[in-house]
């Protein structure tokens, strides 16, 4: 025992110093921050952000895509809104396209970034050779330009043509996007984009590129090839055609919709007039009124992404009929969410 | 000083002094006041011959000329009080120096408030209040003679001195008197000769050794009413002294008594931390052998003194309960002093390092080795007070037994068929938030984790292997980055793709559950395809006859279980999503089976998850409709696939 009484001050001092750092336990560490998940709005706000400004090829509105990856979206929606967003920034193109590219690299290797291997690997590099092959030859104005950015395109994505066909052959047939795309499906895609493009600007050889290839194994890239060399209302109405006898709505077909909805207001009348002659049919054989009611669904839904004063009354019309599917898309149409959305391209 | 009759109370109030134990959780403070009655002969306006103490507490004892009774605050948590008194003819004299001694304790009690879960934290305080130092002692020395201090010479000559000192506490006591005698007669009255006779000083302490008593008890104190609690101890010393003589005689009496007390307090853990606010966790190391290293330590609060922890020391352990099973080292051995603290001790193949670790080749074999548990602060085998705490497995680190479940990276080998064929393509280790998460839940057979797939791209969260029976799951149920999602429906009645207003499927809302809980979402999702397709009810291969919708479910089932067969998405849930109405079923059977599972959240001992710091929430279900853990349509959602027979 020391009874040092003369430094019990100082001993107290010092004791309570020492007794603040022992009990002054905290967890070791901070548990990460992450935000919230993404409320199904501001997905469908994000999906429809992307294709919008896909087709409107904004630089503008890259620093809103990139935005996004800010978000966390749960695990099924994430998919849908890092591949729009990528077509997106790839269809956008230019340097800061692919800048943009760059950075999102780096947030693909985030630990709680699910399937960045996947980006990374499948997606970056075809968006990365699109924009560059955009870059080098902005307007294909004849076969050997075509050539020539195909072979681009083909180098700077660090693929051939026999490793598109080799993809497209693993491709799985029955079209279930749960097994996403390869970066030979993803790179064929981007291609039929590029010809389709090509193809309207008059180079008709074009499509020739992929005579051969088996693109009935990639339901995207088959209906793009079918149709890309079709005029704009030819399109509108074979799609119309197309969704509006469906026996049954699987997957696949939502690629249909959007597709139509990429033909841009000169679909409008025709889907209007579409859906005012399936309205007045009285069909009475059960799958003629499958058909029907399937092929209105199908039309409501494409109407819904379009900015014209004519869709509200329509969808107001069909929900008043009790048209669950008109009241959905009423209520996210006036939540100001336009777009159709599909999942993976 | 001899012939004063005085009467006397000193009495002293300590000062207070430092508040101690500076967390937000717990102050300990200490005020004593200290009460010196003393009665008969007052030795020179005071009773000190020596003063430990500081100037004014030993000013305030000579300043009681008149005897009587003072009280002042005490400057420490000890009593020394010490007397002598001597001279020819008499003296009597009685003192008594009495220590309150109050312990204070001040708590601030957590601050949590969650819906849906209520906790009640440990509100008791253990603690050893201990003394040392007790001792006692008195000397008493009488001369005889035939001299005084004046002439003529004595014709004879005695004297009589004794010296009582007691000390008490509560834990530890000490009590001794010495007396001596002397007389003569003298031989020669006016030359003063022949008579001396000396008794003799006689010091005796009690104890006879240097060190003091010591002793401790273990008491406590509750916060479960208030804010604030108290202990008192009295410290009491007290002095006899008295002697008598002839005019040639003289008597001198010396008394002491002394008492150092002190608390002890388990300092780590916290022993009111609260593992609910996130205090007092512990998270294994990542590495193989995996380490856990808890501190347990307690720290002695003394005012005014220094105490020698030694002998505690000697009596002491820390112990986890229930026990956690180290290989490699022997935790909590021994405890050893330091300064003012006792810290426990653990052997390795080195020696002896600081705290309570544990060392073992792999985590320990099972998610119950997790969790709540406390560690004990033991003095003689006795509980004296513990810590609630919380012990954590690193998610991502794969340090868990090298046992099932097994992970894999897996090829898929016919990308271009209706059903999927899956090959292992290679081993890897799986992490550990899927191995506990896997045990938590009933170890489930023929579960794996999927760590990545290959041959086509897929979606690396979750399958089920139709053709070998086997559901894979990845990281899209990680505890802390896991996305996954439970999308909930209703029965509402609407028109189908056949324009037969009928109940069907609707989706209504999604829930947003954490932790363990997605991982019993995503599981009981696979294992409801399992039971489907099993029961050859779901089947890849259905053709469009029976199957128009491609969702895997016949046609004649869907119409049967409020579903619409021409359409994949009947709930429309799954709008940007590729599954269909096999996946609604799935989500719905998950659904129920996660509101059995509620209670699972309290198995989740993943760092970062559902317990780990403060939480939103431990139970921290958010339905997106509501934003709160209670779904808008919480009456009406579905649990269980319905049977609407078509209607």
């Amino acid at each position: 025992m020391r009874y040092q009484i003369s430094s019990r001050v100082v001993s107290g001092l010092v004791g309570s110093f020492i007794t603040a750092l022992l009990w002054g336990q905290t967890p070791q560490t901070a548990a990460p921050k992450l935000s919230p998940l993404a409320d199904e709005e501001q997905w469908f706000a994000a999906i429809s952000l992307c294709q919008s400004s896909a087709w409107r090829k904004d630089p503008a509105l890259l620093p809103k895509i990139e935005a996004l990856f800010q978000y966390r979206f749960n695990a099924r929606a994430q998919h849908g809104v890092t591949v729009d967003a990528l077509v997106a920034i790839g269809r956008i193109g230019g340097s800061e396209a692919l800048a943009l590219l760059e950075r999102l690299e780096t947030i693909f290797h985030k630990p709680y970034f699910l399937s960045g291997a996947y980006y990374r690997e499948h997606y970056l590099p075809v968006m990365k050779a699109r924009i560059q092959a955009d870059l080098a030859f902005p307007q294909v104005r004849n076969s050997e330009q075509w050539h020539q950015k195909v072979e681009r395109f083909l180098q700077e994505a660090e693929l051939t043509r026999e490793a598109l066909q080799e993809a497209l052959h693993k491709h799985p047939q029955r079209g279930d996007p749960m097994v996403y795309p390869s970066r030979g499906v993803v790179a064929v895609r981007v291609l039929l984009e590029l010809a389709s493009e090509a193809y309207a600007g008059g180079v008709k050889e074009a499509l020739k590129f992929f005579e051969g290839l088996p693109l009935e194994r990639d339901y995207p890239s088959w209906l793009r090839y079918q149709l890309a060399p079709l005029e704009v209302k030819q399109r509108v109405r074979w799609l119309i055609g197309s969704l509006t006898s469906k026996p049954a709505m699987r997957f696949v077909d939502h690629y249909e919709l959007l597709a139509l909805w990429q033909c841009g207001l000169v679909a409008l009348p025709e889907i209007l007039a579409k859906i005012e002659e399936l309205s007045k049919l009285k069909p009475k054989d059960e799958e003629e009124i499958v058909r029907v009611n399937i092929g209105l669904a199908n039309m409501l839904e494409v109407l819904a992404g379009y900015e014209d004063p004519r869709v509200e009354p329509i969808l107001e019309r069909f929900a008043q009929a009790d048209w669950f599917e008109a009241e959905q898309l009423l209520r996210w149409r006036r939540q100001g969410l336009r777009g159709i959305l599909i999942f993976d391209w | 000083m001899l012939g004063r009759g005085m009467i006397g109370w000193l009495t002293i109030l300590l000062l207070p002094t430092i508040g101690l134990g500076q967390s937000d959780r717990l102050q300990v403070y200490f005020k004593g006041k200290a009460t010196l009655s003393v009665s008969g002969d007052v030795p020179s306006c005071g009773f000190f011959t020596s003063c430990p103490l500081d100037e004014s507490y030993c000013s305030s004892f000579w300043d009681l000329c008149s005897g009587g009774t003072r009280t002042v605050s005490a400057p420490g948590s000890y009593v020394v009080l010490g007397g002598e008194i001597g001279g020819s003819f008499g003296y009597s004299s009685n003192a008594q120096l009495t220590v309150r001694l109050l312990f204070s304790f001040r708590y601030s009690p957590p601050l949590l408030q969650i819906a849906g879960f209520s906790y009640t934290p440990k509100t008791s305080l253990g603690f050893a209040y201990f003394v040392d130092g007790v001792k006692a002692g008195a000397a008493a020395i009488a001369v005889a003679g035939c001299h005084s201090s004046d002439l003529p010479c004595c014709e004879s000559g005695s004297a009589s001195a004794s010296a009582m000192a007691r000390v008490s506490t509560s834990v530890a006591q000490a009590s001794i008197s010495s007396s001596k005698s002397a007389s003569c007669g003298c031989a020669d009255a006016e030359l003063c000769l022949d008579c001396t006779s000396d008794g003799g000083a006689q010091w005796r302490t009690d104890p006879e050794d240097s060190s003091g008593y010591r002793g401790y008890k273990a008491s406590s104190v509750s916060f479960r009413h208030s804010r604030s609690a108290s202990h008192t101890e009295e410290l009491m010393g007290f002095i006899s002294l008295s002697g008598s003589s002839t005019e040639c005689g003289g008597a001198l009496s010396v008394g002491a008594a002394f008492a150092y007390a002190g608390l002890l307090l388990q300092s780590a853990p916290h022993p009111l931390g609260v593992p609910a606010v996130g205090e007092n966790e512990y998270v294994w190391t990542s590495d193989t052998p995996a380490k856990l290293e808890i501190p347990a330590r307690a720290y002695a609060y003394a005012w005014g003194w220094e105490p020698d922890l030694g002998w505690f020391a000697d009596n002491t352990l820390f112990r986890v309960e229930p026990p956690i099973e180290s290989e490699r080292t022997q935790p909590g051995f021994r405890t050893i002093a330091r300064g003012r603290e006792l810290i426990a001790q653990s052997r390795d193949q080195y020696g002896a390092i600081d705290d309570l670790v544990f060392v073992r080749s792999h985590l320990p074999p099972s998610n119950k080795d997790f969790g709540k548990k406390n560690v004990y602060f033991v003095v003689e085998g006795n509980k004296v007070d513990y810590a609630e705490v919380e012990i954590f497995f690193p998610p991502d680190a794969t340090n868990h037994p090298p046992d099932d479940p097994e992970g894999y990276v897996m090829l898929l080998e016919n990308p271009d068929e209706r059903c999927p064929r899956w090959r292992r393509l290679r081993r890897v280790d799986t992490p550990n938030w899927f191995y506990y998460y896997w045990d938590a839940y009933g170890r489930p057979d023929r579960v794996y984790y999927l760590a990545a797939a290959h041959g086509v791209t897929q979606d690396p969260s979750a399958f089920y292997d139709i053709l070998n029976d086997e559901i894979y799951i990845g990281d899209r149920v990680h505890p802390v980055y896991g996305t996954h999602t439970v999308y909930l429906f209703r029965l509402e009645r609407r028109l189908d793709s056949q324009g037969r207003r009928r109940q069907l499927i609707t989706y209504v809302d999604q829930l947003e559950p954490r932790g363990i809980h997605q991982f019993i979402a995503l599981l009981e999702h696979e294992k409801s395809h399992r039971k489907y397709y099993t029961a050859r009810i779901s089947r890849c291969d259905w053709g469009p006859q029976q199957d128009p919708d491609s969702d895997s479910l016949p046609s004649w089932w869907e119409r049967m279980h409020g579903l619409d067969p021409r359409r994949r998405d009947t709930t429309k849930a799954f709008r940007f999503d590729p599954d269909g109405d096999s996946d609604a079923v799935a989500e719905i059977e998950a659904f129920g089976a996660l509101e059995r599972a509620k209670k699972y959240w309290r198995y989740d001992w993943a760092q970062y998850s559902m317990q780990w710091g403060i939480p939103p929430s431990p139970f921290p279900w958010r339905y997106v409709s509501s934003g709160t853990n209670i779904s808008r349509y919480d009456r009406y959602l579905l649990r269980m696939v319905p049977r609407t027979g078509g209607r």
